[in-house]
């Protein structure tokens, strides 16, 4: 069972779902006809039905189409907040693990006072001092997700920084550099990976808080987030407008998910 | 703090004793990093809230009493001197006064308070109902495929975006069921709902780590022998794998309070309670940053203290940790 793990029907599925939404993010217009800014006025609120598979909203914009021009906010913008708490939490992670001693001790510190305070509470820190828009949505993110990367890459460093045979390889004279390139990067990538692709999908989740609560995109864009909360004024008639964006976050997070845990498994890749 | 170095009166105190302090410690030193960077991460503003709102030109202030007016508001504008005053002036309980209202912060503070800590607390309890309910199902219920849905549920949970379950609930139970209304209800009816949203992601870390730790405990050897003497599957259930695997359940308290906090920004706005979430997003939008310090410091110190009952009561639960507190386990991550 264990053996095939990696090409399980799930993980093909989560493989399958990130490729279509990867699709709608570079061709939107292949996978739906409709434009996702400016409705038809009088075909607005309609229920799914065959011409709007998932409906209008208030305007008469498609549903579908919204959802899928959403993907290019959302995904992008989910992709570089992680790769921001990925790089900081490692640069700080690391330099930690390195020094040791006193610089260890007080940037774990540090690790340990942000990890004290709400994620997304950290990130509306953050918002209030940049502003408002998708790109300071995504920093904020990215800065509140860093303490958590920071501690894991700190301590799995540390763990492997004491296995004998990086130890071995200091006393026989390799440098610095070459330590980190040869010997820690190597096994640190791949935990690193699972950790940042589960991260991933809690990005996805955390800015479409920041949409729906209205620090990201302003209005008229298909941001997943912001739909939800523009449909909440139509919850008695239209319930199609908060249910399918939001189903869409779902199917996204879960995938993400899934292949986080096919990459951390341990003998995942291994046939 | 003689006696600190000497040990001598710490002594007398016993493991435990010594256990606690150095873990009392360690709290206020969060707290206190807590509020140092929040304070230099605020302080950082490019627009000067009080600028921002005395500059306006319709008010027609003079450059001299804009100064004044910063002045009352945040002391001075050396930004070292403003945090030993504030710092100072916390300590008294007095948390500033909100730029946007003019009114102190505290007094705002107390005003949302109850209403958010109704919803954490129904919230937290209802989120302890779904995660014993799931670790019973998944370890009893006859059909295997039921038990393995249930074991895949805090999965599946956990990717659930908070305030759309929030609105999904109102969906189902108030608009097409017709169960509670939304608005115009008591104090603890109107929490219902909300809470219900609030619990469903914070039950999913639990339930997992539940799940794991009971499966871990059922391939003990000591289970093995009970159910070989013939006890029943439920007695074997709850008298000895479930005592023996919420340990490090509650050692998730930290982060569980970490997600009452965010859950309660977003569902307050989706149901429309006046609580801390309501206050949070007046301060973001107003850019009032002594309300948002003083709630980023009220989720701090929830954090802290949540952390720090659970480092106190592990040692007293579990007696074998009792000797060697290590410290507790790490939370973070996954």
């Amino acid at each position: 069972m264990k053996r095939l793990s990696f090409f399980s029907p799930e993980t093909l599925l989560s493989i399958g779902i990130l490729a279509v939404f990867m699709l709608a993010i570079v061709w939107p217009s292949a996978l739906t006809s409709s434009d996702p800014v400016t409705g038809v006025a009088k075909d607005h609120l309609l229920a799914p039905d065959r011409t709007h598979w998932l409906g209008t909203d208030q305007l008469g914009r498609d549903v579908l189409a919204r959802i899928i021009y959403g993907a290019r906010e959302t995904l992008p913008a989910a992709f570089i907040a992680t790769l921001t708490g990925v790089v900081l939490g490692a640069l700080i992670g690391g330099f930690a693990a390195m020094s040791g001693g006193i610089v260890d001790a007080s940037l774990s510190g540090l690790i340990d006072v942000l990890l004290s305070i709400p994620e997304l509470l950290l990130a509306l820190s953050v918002v209030i001092l940049t502003g408002f828009g998708p790109v300071h949505a995504a920093l904020a993110v990215g800065i509140s997700q860093t303490a958590s990367f920071a501690r894991i890459v700190r301590n799995l460093v540390r763990s492997l920084r004491a296995m004998p045979y990086v130890e071995a390889a200091h006393l026989s004279g390799t440098g610095f550099g070459g330590m980190i390139w040869r010997h820690i990067l190597p096994n640190a990538f791949r935990p690193v990976l699972g950790l940042a692709v589960l991260r991933y999908s809690m990005a996805i989740l955390s800015l479409a808080t920041l949409g729906f609560l209205g620090y990201g995109a302003p209005p008229p864009t298909p941001e997943w987030g912001l739909m939800i909360s523009e449909g909440r004024d139509y919850l008695a008639t239209a319930w199609w407008m908060t249910t399918f964006p939001g189903l869409a976050l779902l199917i996204v997070a879960l995938a993400a998910n899934h292949l986080s845990h096919t990459i951390t498994r341990p003998g995942g890749t291994q046939p | 703090m003689s006696s600190f170095r000497s040990g001598s009166s710490l002594d007398a105190l016993g493991g435990f004793g010594r256990y606690a302090l150095t873990q009392v410690f360690r709290a206020i030193v969060i707290l206190w990093g807590a509020f140092t960077v929040t304070f230099f991460l605020l302080q950082m503003m490019p627009g000067d809230a009080v600028m921002i709102r005395f500059m306006d030109p319709e008010l027609g202030l003079s450059p001299e009493q804009i100064e004044a007016m910063r002045v009352l508001y945040s002391g001075s504008s050396n930004p070292l001197v403003q945090y030993v005053h504030t710092i100072g002036q916390m300590l008294q309980g007095n948390f500033g006064y909100s730029v946007q209202l003019g009114v102190p912060v505290a007094t705002l503070i107390a005003a949302a308070l109850p209403v958010t800590l109704r919803l954490a607390a129904v919230g937290f309890l209802l989120s302890l109902l779904w995660t014993l309910a799931i670790a019973v199902g998944a370890s009893l219920l006859p059909l295997r495929w039921l038990r393995q849905a249930l074991h895949a549920l805090p999965g599946f949970w956990s990717a659930i975006p908070l305030y759309w379950s929030g609105i999904l609930i109102i969906q189902l139970l108030s608009f097409r069921l017709h169960l509670l209304p939304v608005v115009g209800v008591g104090p603890w009816e109107g929490v219902i709902l909300p809470a219900i949203a609030v619990s469903l992601p914070i039950a999913a870390p639990q339930a997992k780590l539940l799940l794991q730790q009971i499966e871990e405990t059922e391939q003990l050897p000591f289970v093995m022998a009970i159910r070989t003497k013939g006890a029943s599957r439920a007695s074997v259930f709850f008298r000895h794998i479930l005592p023996n695997s919420i340990i490090p359940s509650l050692t998730m308290a930290g982060l569980v309070f970490g997600e009452l906090i965010a859950g309660a920004i977003v569902t307050e706005t989706v149901f429309g309670l006046n609580g801390l979430g309501h206050l949070t997003r007046e301060a973001v939008s107003g850019q009032d940053v002594a309300v948002l310090q003083a709630i980023v410091m009220i989720g701090a110190t929830g954090f802290v203290v949540a952390n720090l009952t659970v480092d106190l009561l592990i040692p007293l639960i579990n007696p074998t940790l009792r000797s060697a507190p290590a410290g507790r386990k790490e939370t973070s991550g996954s």
